[in-house]
């Protein structure tokens, strides 16, 4: 059952820690929980919104929106922004006390 | 030409290199087990790490690239700034943990450690050797161009000094060395560039006396004109005083820019036609839109082909930071997955707080009166001129050391691929670890020996655009294999190998056999290079990730029936 050319089981060195189980279905390495994943989705929805304002509505790009600054530099800096911020909370969710503090092993 | 080099910006440019290559020497004599070599005992700190993510991400593209591109053409060099940092979100949230529990040494170590097989360990070494060297000729290129007005030595001087330096810091400590010589830089780049940032917001806008300046040949350029100016500000007035972030980019939308053009010209009284640099008064708010520059003006244009390119382009940037090999490499450095995933973040926030920084520092260089209009890669040092000689000496400084960071890690890569993946894992040549660090510091040798023939054979081409191929390159030949190990059960060997070879192959050809290619590589006419190309855009992500994707299903599929 455990075919490796199939994929049919964890990888020998995946180690998931019992008290964060894999929400969403995965192969190796661990695969990706629900949360991530709803993040992720997230931004994607962020920067292709993004993508097509600028390639099929350039129009709007011009608009002002916000202090004087256009939606360009606006939704710009907010992709920047939201990729900081999601950063922020993906270490919020994975907060495990007892990590160390400096990093260092 | 209009550069004059400074013995205080040669005083620190060596101070920098010397530092840098004495901290390498030191931490030497950590780095002689494989683990130290290749991965730095998997002991870095995850907040070290973070910020050695931004110093092996943040290259001369990133620095000099964007900085100039926004200089020149206002938006477009941040829409790199916002593709380089979304793909991190990539790196954060698929790709850190399972990478870091996976792997050993090196990208192919996590591709492979399912199936143990020597295709896939081929397969991916032969992906990180060319995306490497992709991504390796535009740095070689920018050090050459930094040291031209740096130290007024030629072309050559500065790639030999990067690669002498660099292959130095790998031989002698390998990833220890790497790891610091890049947090080192990460750290300085950001502090310097917030500083110089403080003071272009101190400075707000001024409006120069006199009249608009007239169009000059490049030999007449030097003439003490001062080049890339405000021609008007909102309500009238000359100067705007100190403005905060939201108010400096508002004001500048309202003000008048004189921007420089590069136009050909044939006046009646002479037979050929002469280049000759032209003054073009533009809007802020008009620079402030995407589309002005040769890159991406396929967002103006009316024909879906061109958008397409741009939105390939964008989708290449997106997907290709998790798969470029030095980057990942870096997930071994730190001792778990969770560590990948913490310094994952502080690079994320290292990194936004940079390009953010971006933005500010191309128009301050778009409008300080020291751009140099036949080159937008020393705009950001040039903009440190125009403060003090000093600041310029230290900008110039880090930006070669962005270059070493870089470089270094590239370097790296290579190395274990070389040494790890084929003569090691797949061959059998190498079989200690003893051996394998041997080899990789000889692996090293050759490689910046390569990277140096390569910076001076294209000396003349841009480095946003050859970054630009690398990401295409990365995410098409190594994203689908990854994404669909970790996340797919009927993931095969075959299908990985199937997906990694298409994918190179495909993205490979499709950017050599590009419009951009035929034009900037081969020297044909823009009319030629359209004439001639067999692909509808130069820019392949959008064609060759879904291929890799598709290659890696189709054949998983069969094969795994053959197999049952």
């Amino acid at each position: 059952m455990n075919d490796p050319d199939r994929g049919g089981g964890n990888a020998p060195t995946h180690a998931a820690p019992p008290a964060a189980p894999r929400e969403a279905s995965a192969a190796a390495g661990g695969g990706i929980r629900r949360t991530d994943l709803l993040l992720f989705g997230f931004y994607v929805i962020l920067y292709a919104g993004f993508m097509g304002l600028t390639a099929f509505a350039p129009a709007a790009m011009a608009t002002r929106v916000v202090g004087g600054v256009n939606l360009a530099i606006a939704y710009g800096m907010g992709l920047i922004l939201a990729a900081v911020i999601l950063a922020g909370v993906a270490m919020v969710l994975r907060h495990d006390p007892n990590d160390d503090r400096g990093g260092h092993s | 030409m209009i550069h004059q080099t400074s013995a205080i910006a040669l005083t620190v440019f060596f101070l920098f290199v010397a530092s840098v290559l004495g901290l390498s020497f030191w931490l030497g004599r950590k780095g002689t087990s494989a683990g130290g070599y290749f991965a730095a005992h998997g002991q870095v700190g995850w907040f070290v790490n973070g910020v050695a993510f931004a110093g092996d991400y943040l290259s001369a593209a990133s620095f000099l690239g964007i900085c100039g591109m926004i200089a020149f053409y206002g938006y477009d060099g941040f829409l790199y700034s916002i593709g380089y940092l979304a793909g991190w979100i990539v790196a954060l949230f698929v790709i850190a943990e399972p990478i870091r529990r996976l792997g050993k040494y090196t990208f192919a170590d996590a591709l492979d450690a399912k199936f143990k097989s020597k295709g896939i360990k081929t397969a991916a070494a032969i992906s990180t050797l060319v995306v490497s060297v992709f991504y390796l000729i535009p740095q070689m290129v920018g050090a050459g161009v930094l040291i031209k007005p740096l130290l007024g030595l030629p072309h050559w001087a500065g790639v030999l000094i990067v690669g002498v330096t660099v292959t130095m810091i790998v031989v002698t400590a390998g990833m220890v060395s790497t790891t610091w010589v890049q947090f080192i830089k990460g750290s300085l780049l950001v502090v310097f560039c917030a500083v110089l940032v403080t003071m272009i917001l101190g400075r707000g806008f001024v409006v120069p006396a006199g009249p608009l300046p007239e169009a000059k040949t490049k030999e007449a350029l030097g003439d003490g004109t001062r080049y890339g100016t405000v021609a008007s500000l909102p309500g009238g007035v000359r100067e705007s005083g100190p403005l905060g972030p939201v108010g400096y980019l508002a004001t500048f939308m309202d003000s008048e820019i004189v921007t420089w053009a590069k136009r050909d010209r044939k006046p009646p009284e002479v037979p050929a036609a002469v280049t000759v640099y032209e003054p073009v008064v533009r809007r802020g708010s008009d620079l402030l839109l995407p589309g002005s520059s040769p890159t991406f003006r396929g967002l103006r244009s009316e024909e879906l082909p061109k958008k397409l390119d741009v939105l390939s382009l964008m989708l290449a940037l997106f997907c290709g930071t998790a798969s470029l090999p030095h980057i990942l490499i870096r997930y071994y450095t730190v001792k778990d997955a969770s560590a990948a995933r913490k310094s994952t973040v502080v690079g994320i926030v290292t990194i936004g707080f940079f390009y953010v920084l971006t933005l500010y520092l191309g128009i301050g260089a778009m409008t300080s009166g020291a751009l140099d209009p036949t080159d937008s890669n020393m705009s950001a040092p040039l903009l440190a001129r125009s403060f003090s000689e000093t600041l310029f000496a230290i900008i110039s400084a880090i930006a070669f050391t962005t270059v070493l960071g870089t470089v270094s890690g590239l370097v790296m890569a290579g190395a274990g691929a070389v040494a790890h993946d084929l003569l090691g894992n797949t061959l059998g040549w190498v079989k200690d670890d003893v051996s394998k660090v041997k080899v990789a510091k000889i692996a090293s040798v050759f490689l910046g020996a390569g990277a140096m023939v390569l910076g001076v054979l294209f000396a003349q081409l841009n480095v946003s655009f050859l970054v630009g191929w690398a990401f295409n390159i990365a995410a098409s030949a190594n994203l689908p294999a990854l994404v669909m190990l970790l996340f797919w059960r009927g993931t095969t060997r075959d299908g990985i190998i199937a997906a990694i070879t298409v994918g190179l192959l495909s993205s490979l050809g499709w950017v050599l056999l590009s419009p951009d290619a035929l034009e900037k590589v081969y020297g044909f006419t823009a009319a030629e290079a359209a004439a001639k190309t067999i692909v509808p855009f130069s820019q392949p992500a959008l064609v060759t990730i879904p291929l890799g994707f598709v290659t890696l299903i189709l054949v998983s599929l069969v094969t795994s029936k053959r197999r049952a």
